[in-house]
């Protein structure tokens, strides 16, 4: 039994071959048995061979190519996300939006790339753009590809052409800066441009505030285009809420502009400027210049315009400066408010005559109190009145006021004031006589303003500014400027006793133009002869101005109109800017809601 | 050919006789080998077939557990933990695939809420330049003359006069409660 077996079945199995042969008693292979082998071979050689080829492929891929298609996959899946950051807004004292950013498109065509013919797509995007498709067809045919069809497309329609799905169209993201009130405020706020750099005023001066900072995030993303974002970094889509408020107010501002407007078209003036300021910390409450621009199509329009002369250019002040010169020969001691002076009409220093602006009419006035001298502007009786003061005094009290110096305004291209040297006006007894009045120095309207504003909040030198600070939605201050303490330069007595003299120059002298009834105002007008760059004056040309402060029994407001070169016989700071403060402060009463001043006014408490 | 299909027949009953000699019960050795066959073919001489018993019915012997020995432990412990990672695996595999899923599913979404919020903060920009532009072309209509708009001013405007906080008499005696008409019902 053991005998026969056990089977050792791989054994048999290997000699299942040997032993048939013997079996069939056939010696040779059989050819079938010979190809099954060739076979073999050949399929184990053409298996090895695609191997090796494989092997070679994957070195190609992986060793010679790898870097340019790594780079190749990387340009297709990653991708930057650009988040839309805008610059940030500013807004009024009310809140009100002044510019804000939105995104816009720029289209380009590329005819080339065209599927339709140029006729038909001129037509579809005509409809889309609402423009003629003629002259789209002629923009069309310029070139074959680059055309730039439109600067500024908005995003709803930039929506509408992407979903039209021509081809060859090309639409391109950036920022606007839009200016919602358009030329209103264009001299505070100044433009952006291309390059999303502030050219002037506030867009300029304040640029590091207004730009947010935000860098692209560089993001995987699927085939489809989603993106992964398992990339990003925290706070990746927090942007802070923060606007520049200004200390602006639209009301006021729209109110001042229009009455400028009306006033230097019916003079047909060169120009001219309203600045309304609160006397007690220099905020402006409104600045408008005439004429401006449209910020929002700034290349329009001459550059000439892009600068705010309010602060840049200068002018001599005239007889509004005359209430200064009272208020630093009242604080010197060198007058007493009941001083009084002789009026000649005409006098000469040196060689030089100098004479009242109605002494051809009126002649001398005789003795005049400083109200009177105010009231009339006397420029004789302002001669006689500094002549107190020694030039040297005189003129260290205009050093402190800061003439010769910027007011440090936070607006950008401010000009310093040129007053004489020392030595020119303490040697020429011409020079404090002139000052005197107004002339033979120069200043910028913010400078006067500044200087006005003096008398109003009891002598101290406040810093003009138009930038509140930056402030979240919900009104908490971020950052706010750093300004100058005020700095003390007049008494309040001093500024009691100019004030009353300038309320009697409204109520009954050379500003009655700016009366309002029940509402008690000090003014002054100003009328000066234009300087000649070449020296002298020009005999016609003239700039007219009138400031006004209010309410007087509790200062708030300065308002200073300045008009330059205004025509006809009858424009004088009287006549032409008068009206302008009148309008304005009238308005301010409106919105601030001012009651009227039913009692005659009680002499203050000095 | 013919003789090896003759061995085969011969080989149950072979077989049979093995089955008393011990050798394990294998369903695959009922089927023989071809090679087998072809072997015993070679040599017919040493077929001892006249000596065997005759051949008994398969259910004549119980089918008993020849390795009784009972498996080790560390081979059990193998397969439990064969077993128990299998589950494992199974969940794992489950939940990576779950997990994934969120994921993209989460990608998904955050695209889609993305694009939501760029499309409110665009309608937040639209909304409120629209409301800006509104308020200064209405404002600009109101300059013009003829359109019936009224500027305020102090002569259109009521001020009153604020009245002056009366102190309150602190020891006013509180009339008492004197009903002048009879309480009466107000009607049901």
């Amino acid at each position: 039994m053991a005998t026969s077996t056990p089977p050792h079945r791989p054994r048999r199995r290997l000699s299942v071959v040997g032993n048939q042969q013997p079996a069939n008693g056939v010696a040779p292979l059989p050819p079938t048995t010979r190809t099954a082998a060739y076979r073999l071979i050949a399929v184990w050689g053409i298996l090895v061979a695609g191997i090796g080829a494989l092997g070679i492929n994957l070195f190609r891929l992986q060793i010679v190519q790898s870097p340019s298609l790594t780079a190749k996959a990387r340009d297709q899946q990653m991708t930057y996300l650009r988040p839309f950051v805008p610059r940030r807004a500013i807004v009024d004292r009310n809140g009100d939006v002044l510019a804000i950013d939105q995104a816009a498109y720029t289209l380009y065509a590329h005819p080339k790339l065209f599927k339709l013919s140029r006729q038909a797509v001129a037509d579809r995007l005509a409809t889309l753009l609402k423009r003629s498709s003629t002259t789209l067809l002629q923009q069309l045919q310029k070139a074959d590809s680059g055309i730039q069809v439109e600067y500024s497309v908005s995003e709803d329609v930039a929506d509408r052409i992407a979903d039209a799905q021509i081809d060859g169209l090309e639409l391109i993201k950036h920022q606007q800066r839009l200016y919602l009130q358009q030329d209103l405020a264009a001299d505070v706020l100044g433009y952006v441009n291309t390059d999303r750099q502030g050219q002037a005023g506030v867009e300029y001066s304040q640029q590091t505030k207004l730009e947010r900072e935000a860098q692209p995030v560089r993001l995987k993303r699927t085939g489809a285009g989603a993106l992964i974002p398992d990339q990003l970094p925290g706070g990746f889509l927090r942007i802070d809420d923060l606007q520049l408020q200004l200390t602006l107010d639209m009301h006021v501002q729209r109110a001042a502009r229009l009455a400028l407007k009306q006033q230097v078209q019916r003079y047909g003036a060169k120009r001219g400027v309203v600045i309304v300021m609160d006397v007690q910390d220099g905020s402006i409450r409104a600045l408008a210049s005439e004429p401006t621009y449209n910020p929002n199509q700034y290349y329009k329009f001459n550059v000439e315009l892009f600068k705010n002369w309010a602060l840049t250019d200068l002018y001599e002040p005239g007889s509004t400066f005359k209430p200064l010169n009272v208020a630093i020969a009242l604080e010197t001691g060198a007058i007493k408010p009941d001083s009084m002076f002789n009026d000649e009409g005409r006098i000469f220093v040196d060689i030089w005559p100098i004479e009242d602006y109605d002494y051809s009419t009126v002649g001398g006035r005789g003795m005049l109190t400083v109200t009177e001298i105010l009231q009339h502007s006397s420029n004789v009786g302002m001669v006689r009145l500094v002549q107190q003061m020694k030039p040297s005094l005189y003129y260290s009290w205009l050093e402190k006021l800061g003439l010769g110096q910027k007011v440090g305004i936070d607006l950008p291209f401010e000009s310093a004031t040129q007053l004489k040297t020392r030595k020119q006006f303490i040697e020429s007894p011409i020079e404090p006589a002139t000052t005197s009045f107004g002339q033979g120095f120069s200043l910028t309207p913010i400078q006067l303003v500044q200087l006005q504003a003096m008398l109003g909040n009891g002598g101290k030198l406040v810093t003009p500014h138009v930038v509140r600070g930056l402030f979240d939605a919900s009104g908490q201050s971020y950052w706010q400027p750093d300004l100058l303490p005020p700095r003390p330069v007049f008494s309040p007595k001093t500024t009691q006793a100019v004030l009353a003299m300038m309320e009697k120059v409204v109520t009954n002298g050379t500003g009655s133009a700016a009366q309002i009834p029940g509402y008690r105002i000090a003014g002054k007008t100003g009328t000066a002869q234009k300087a000649n760059p070449n020296g002298g004056y020009y005999k016609y040309a003239k700039i007219t101005s009138f400031v006004g402060i209010f309410p007087v029994e509790s200062p708030r407001y300065v308002v200073l109109a300045v008009i330059d070169e205004p025509q006809g016989d009858n424009a004088f700071g009287s006549t032409v800017a008068a009206p302008i403060v009148k309008s304005v402060i009238e308005k301010i009463i409106a919105i601030d809601g001012i009651p009227p001043n039913r009692v005659a006014p009680s002499p203050k408490p000095q | 050919m013919s003789a090896g299909l003759k061995s085969e027949f011969a080989y149950p009953r072979r077989g049979t006789s093995q089955f008393a000699t011990g050798y394990p019960i294998d369903s695959r050795r009922a089927v023989p080998p071809r090679g087998r066959s072809i072997a015993h073919s070679a040599a017919p001489s040493r077929t001892i077939e006249p000596h065997l018993p005759p051949v008994q019915p398969h259910t004549a012997s119980p089918v008993r557990r020849l390795h009784s020995r009972p498996t080790p432990l560390w081979l059990q412990s193998l397969l439990a933990l064969q077993r128990s990672s299998s589950v494992i695996a199974f969940f794992m595999v489950g939940g990576v695939l779950l997990l994934y899923g969120q994921t993209v599913y989460t990608q998904q979404l955050w695209n889609q809420e993305y694009q939501k919020l760029e499309q409110f903060q665009r309608h937040e920009r639209q909304l409120t330049a629209t409301i800006e532009s509104l308020k200064n072309d209405i404002a600009q209509q109101a300059e013009r003359p003829g359109m019936g708009f009224v500027t305020p001013s102090a002569a259109n405007t009521i001020y009153l006069q604020p009245t002056s906080a009366a102190p309150i008499p602190a020891s006013t005696p509180v009339p008492p409660f004197l009903p002048t008409e009879p309480m009466l019902p107000m009607g049901y």
